[in-house]
């Protein structure tokens, strides 16, 4: 008898990805016996009992030979010389053990595979024209999980109890759903029903006859409301301006907000974007994210798609039923933007989906419940000097819960970083991983906050964690900073800390860069808002230090903000605030004369922004130096966008506006110059204007505005090698929202010398939503002794 | 707060720093009420001395000053005795006298100060008021601004049950007598210079006359002027007191819109701005209707509104219910409100 045993403890992507199924098979094929079971923190425990060789080439073939999605964390294995007590392999019941071996997670939400889409195709009576077709390798899978062991009994799937014909899909070895948690059918899974505005039920049961009396309405010009895998959209067509701008009056404060479409394939998306081979395998991947294409000569779509803008959000098919629809659609395009208005989470619910979206023709819902909301994601690729980068404007479905991977290990802690107030993505971080929530919006509604406590909850369920400290931002009005007390109680946190914003923003470049904390960096972070150390209003700060011992040696120069949040809504008020460094009052109502009307109250409230500009008591909090403010001002006095109806709009259409009508010989040489203050460098941006002044006449305002924008970039090149010269720091830390712009930032990085390298985010949003992934590495140094100053 | 920490302007602002400041005071004192009445702790509009089941009587201490001294709508006379007259009235009062306590810089006009007594003295006779007690200080010219009054209001309570910020009950409605942010958004526009091409005024007045009527009936458990801090203070300290949510429905909340323009222009919380003719109650939800109607037959109450309700949920909470439908907190104003929008 020289048979062993091997018990086999892996970690890693194990769940929700066909590893048991893939595991039996290669038992049997190998004629071992044993089990395999899922654990309750996301391993699997392996038992194969055979000839030791037979046992090795086992494990080998685990490795080799594993599933597409599979990853494996970590794979222990202890032998044993036991007497054999199994005569066959099974897949075994799910065990709540949490054998607490290396970091096991769940894959995110997965597309529809071929096969599967296949099938929706084919004449299968279960499955033709069937939407909710998946298998082992696809459907929805962090939308539908509540518990670990991901199991059917654990998953929304519970509800709908297996056919017969299911029951052996499920059970055979041989089949593709062999395991497969979300599988079903049309006899006994998830359906879609048809209600009209008044909420009545359309008497259409046929999935495909549903599908093609839709495409008929679309077509016409209606409105639907399409539950889908972690929300809903509102689907309407692309090409009718009188549909769009119905709809944007029907959101509300969704003026000019771009919409994303969702394109039938490739070659539907090329007959209006341009396409390069990053963003096709984006576009294409399991991941399925909204990619921002730049709209090519051919564009043909309604300007209310995205107003203003040079490029345009696409994401390709990713449920059965948006290809259902897009199949049978004559325009092969539709409009898929959230059905939520701002600053809510999106409807889930039937009933209030029903209730709350009374502007919508028809809804179009299934009898499935989301058990967690998940937004598309939106991605951009820049070009950085000569590379390009992944941008995330939010990362959300597709992505979630994957963790990012830290190189400082915390051990048994879990630590929260809450994020900041808009663009909201919490992070956990637990061990050496740092794991971003979905995405979960602006937080300034109980409803919205509920919804982040809700997400944090499911993510320390799935991830067997308690919180034992929170971070969060600075700013002191933030509800997730005035909240702080709940929060902390609710998770039963321990304490809680609260670290700079702009601070957070070069941490989380840090982290996903894996830099050593105890290297110093140049650290460069733009964006709109965030609160600063001194009470004002930061947002173009460069830094310089170890990123736990960031020092601030300069920033755009400072300016009033005057009304606060009004001049963000109103840029005319920013803009006059910086006229106000180099001009008289009569000057610059001159220069202003045909902007007055971006005020509410026109003129009069220009000579009221000029009065208090004059008297100069400002209190800290309306002083700022915003990179976003700067650009808005810009892009008002270049008349290009005098109002905010949507966040960063006149900065986004400031770029836009250039990229699209830019013509690029013959730029006009503006440059931003800086000195040295107290030590600190500051930028003088209020500078241009008078540049500007002398010249306009023979520019065009999309040449005036790339000129701004690369003078920038420029600057903040010259200046960041200024600082690598005298410190011989070489590497650069860029992040914040401002740091989407291409023009200023692919500018900036060319003009970075090239014994320094330079660092962004690809990882997480460089914006608000990247914040959380910055506190909590922040919190994670201090923890690990690294601080030495108190934040 | 610590020994070191220096005493900012928004240590008296009526926010949640003010709330610590004062809190700090009071562990100082140390006898703080009579006969088991309201004391100082309570942080409410005024005390209570009990001396038998029909004979309370009701102190509150105020000091005014104001920027100018003359404003849209009033003076710093007519305010500092139309202030001290409500914070009576808040306690279910009727007032009886008043003292008047006056600090003036030296340089001022007699006639300015004349003036100022005058209205002060004709706004407590017209009330049935009788000024008691005084005293006249005049300072070295820098100590004081001009000219402060500190008063103490001296009532009898007139009111069946006893009226205070944790009286609220769940079901409560809460009824506000008009467009709030009058005194605060007149003030503000006059110094700021703002140019409304109208007659944004102060609404400085006395309510005697058009709650007492009502306080006798019991049907009121609870009632607050909005002034320092407006009404996200007053809100927030009833629930805090009460241990109770309170959910405001912001459709039903009377602004003048001229507050609101002012508000616009200078990015100002308007639930932050002072009134000084208005009251916030919270009435027994059956006698809600009633209470409304009575209000609104007076000159002073035309506008006035239910714009919420006591919840048995978000204890200790302000939710403004927005017009999409969400819900956001209301909180005690802390200073400004800082920039947050990216």
């Amino acid at each position: 008898m020289n048979e062993q045993t091997c018990e086999m403890l892996v970690s890693g992507i194990v769940q929700g990805i066909g590893y048991r199924p893939f595991v039996y098979n290669l038992a049997v094929e190998l004629g071992i016996n044993g089990n395999v079971m899922n654990l309750g923190d996301a391993g699997v425990r392996i038992c194969a009992q055979a000839k030791k060789e037979v046992i090795e080439e086992f494990i080998e073939q685990l490795k080799t030979r594993k599933p597409k999605l599979c990853f494996y964390d970590s794979f222990q294995t202890r032998w044993d010389t036991f007497p054999p007590e199994f005569d066959k392999f099974e897949i075994s019941k799910s065990s709540k053990d949490k054998l607490g071996v290396g970091f096991s997670y769940l894959p995110p939400d997965i597309s529809i595979c071929d096969s599967c889409l296949e099938e929706i195709n084919s004449n299968d009576p279960r499955r033709s024209s069937y939407p909710f077709n998946s298998c082992v390798d696809c459907g929805p899978r962090y939308t539908v999980i509540e518990s670990i062991p991901y199991d059917r009994p654990n998953t929304v799937m519970t509800k709908f109890p297996f056919c017969s014909e299911c029951e052996e899909d499920y059970t055979n070895s041989n089949d593709r759903r062999f395991h497969a948690q979300t599988t079903c059918c049309l006899k006994c899974g998830p359906i879609y029903s048809l209600f009209s505005n008044d909420g009545k039920k359309i008497s259409i049961n046929d999935q495909l006859e549903l599908v093609k009396f839709l495409k008929e309405e679309i077509e016409i010009g209606k409105i639907v409301a399409v539950k889908g895998i972690g929300g809903t959209h509102l689907a309407c067509s692309t090409i009718n301006d009188e549909i769009l701008i119905k709809l944007r009056e029907a959101k509300g404060k969704r003026k000019y907000k771009p919409f994303a479409i969702m394109a039938k394939d490739l070659d539907a998306i090329g007959k209006f974007a341009e396409i390069n081979p990053e963003e096709e395998k984006l576009l294409t991947s399991f991941r399925k994210p909204i990619v921002l294409l730049q709209r090519n000569d051919n564009y043909y779509l309604s300007e209310w798609v995205a107003p203003g803008l040079h490029n345009i959000g696409v994401m390709l098919p990713y449920a059965g039923i948006h290809y259902m629809l897009l199949k049978e659609m004559k325009e092969p395009t539709l409009v898929m933007t959230s059905a939520n208005p701002s600053n809510y989470p999106m409807y889930i619910d039937n009933q209030e989906i029903m209730k709350k979206l009374h502007y919508v023709d028809y809804f179009l819902l299934h009898n499935r419940i989301i058990y967690q909301r998940n937004d598309d994601s939106v991605i951009r690729i820049n070009k950085l000097g000569n590379q390009t980068s992944n941008k995330f404007l939010r990362r959300s479905r597709g992505w979630v819960p994957e963790p990012l991977l830290s190189h400082v290990d915390i051990g048994n802690q879990t630590l929260l970083g809450i994020g900041a107030e808009m663009h909201l993505i919490p992070s956990l971080m637990k061990g050496s991983k740092v794991i971003p929530t979905q995405h979960i919006g602006t937080v300034t509604l109980i409803e919205t906050f509920e919804y982040m406590l809700n997400a944090i909850e499911h993510l320390l369920k799935l991830y067997s964690a308690k919180i034992d400290a929170i971070v969060y931002d600075l700013h002191p009005q933030y509800l997730t900073s005035t909240s702080i007390d709940e929060i902390n109680e609710r998770f039963e946190s321990k304490e809680s800390i609260a670290f700079q914003h702009h601070e957070a923003h070069i941490a989380s470049v840090a982290l996903e860069n894996k830099i050593n904390p105890e290297e110093e960096v140049i650290g460069v972070a733009l964006d709109g808002t965030g609160y600063g150390t001194d009470g004002k209003i930061w947002g173009g700060e460069i830094f310089k230090g170890k990123i736990f011992d960031l020092e601030r040696v300069g920033h755009i120069e400072e300016y009033a903000l005057p009304g606060g949040d009004i001049a963000v809504k109103y840029p005319l008020r920013s803009l006059l605030s910086l006229l106000a460094h180099e001009y008289s009052r009569d000057e610059i109502m001159e220069i202003t004369k045909n902007l007055h009307h971006y005020l509410p109250k026109g003129k009069e409230e220009v000579q009221f922004v000029l009065n208090q500009l004059e008297k100069r008591n400002f209190a800290p909090s309306f002083k700022t130096t915003s990179t976003g403010r700067f650009l808005d001002a810009v892009s008002t006095y270049l008349n290009i966008c005098g109002e905010q109806t949507y966040e960063g709009e006149p900065a986004i259409r400031l770029e836009g506006h250039s990229l699209q009508s830019m013509i690029k010989d013959k730029l006009p040489s503006i440059s931003i110059p800086y000195n040295q203050i107290n030590g600190k460098y500051i930028l003088n941006i209020s500078n241009i204007f008078s540049q500007i002044e002398n010249i306009r006449s023979n520019y065009t305002s999309a040449q005036l505005g790339y000129a701004v924008q690369e003078s920038l970039g420029s600057t903040l090149g010259e200046l960041c090698n200024e600082i690598s010269e005298k410190t011989g720091i070489r590497k650069i830390l860029i992040s914040g929202g401002v740091s989407l712009n291409s023009i200023i930032i692919n500018k900036f990085v060319n003009k970075i010398d090239s014994r320094n390298s330079f660092f962004t985010n690809e990882k997480v949003s460089p914006g608000d939503g990247g914040i959380s992934a910055g506190q909590v590495y922040l919190l994670a140094l201090k923890k690990l002794g690294f601080f030495t100053k108190n934040p | 707060m610590k020994p070191e920490t220096i005493i900012e302007l928004n240590h008296g602002a009526g926010g949640s720093l003010m709330d610590k400041f004062l809190e700090s005071l009071l562990d100082i004192y140390n006898l703080k009420s009579v006969n088991d009445g309201i004391g100082v702790d309570e942080l409410d509009d005024g005390a209570t001395i009990p001396f038998s089941d029909d004979l309370t009587l009701i102190i509150s201490s105020d000091s005014h000053t104001v920027d100018p001294i003359f404003f849209p709508g009033g003076n710093l006379g007519l305010l500092a005795a139309a202030g001290t007259i409500n914070d009576v009235v808040m306690m279910g009062a009727t007032p009886l006298a008043i003292t008047c306590a006056l600090l003036i810089e030296e340089g001022i006009s007699y006639e300015t100060v004349k003036e100022v007594i005058t209205s002060f003295a004709r706004t407590c006779e017209s009330n049935n008021v009788a000024i008691i007690a005084g005293d006249t200080k005049v300072l070295p010219k820098g100590q004081v601004d001009k000219m402060y009054i500190s008063t103490t209001g001296i009532g009898k309570r007139v009111s069946p049950n006893i009226i205070g910020d944790n009286k609220l009950e769940v079901g409560d409605k809460i009824i506000l007598t008009g467009p709030a942010g009058l005194h605060g958004a007149s003030l503000i526009a006059g110094r700021e210079g703002i140019n409304l091409q109208t007659d944004l005024k102060s609404d400085v007045a006395p309510l005697n006359s058009m709650l007492l009527p009502i306080v006798s009936t019991g049907s009121i458990h609870a009632m607050k002027d909005p002034t320092r801090g407006g009404l996200g203070s007053a809100l927030n300290e009833f629930a805090a007191k009460s241990n109770i949510g309170i959910l405001i429905d912001e459709k039903s909340v009377p602004f003048h819109p001229e507050v609101n323009g002012v508000c616009e222009l200078l990015g100002l919380d308007m639930y932050s701005i002072s009134s000084e003719g208005k009251a916030i109650l919270a009435v027994k939800s059956e006698k809600a209707e009633e209470v409304l109607a009575q209000i609104k037959k007076h000159s002073l109450g035309k506008e006035a509104q239910i714009i919420g309700e006591v919840i048995d949920k978000y204890h200790g909470k302000v939710i403004l219910q927005t017009e999409i439908g969400g819900h956001r907190l209301l909180r005690k104003p802390l200073g400004e409100p800082i920039p947050r929008v990216c």
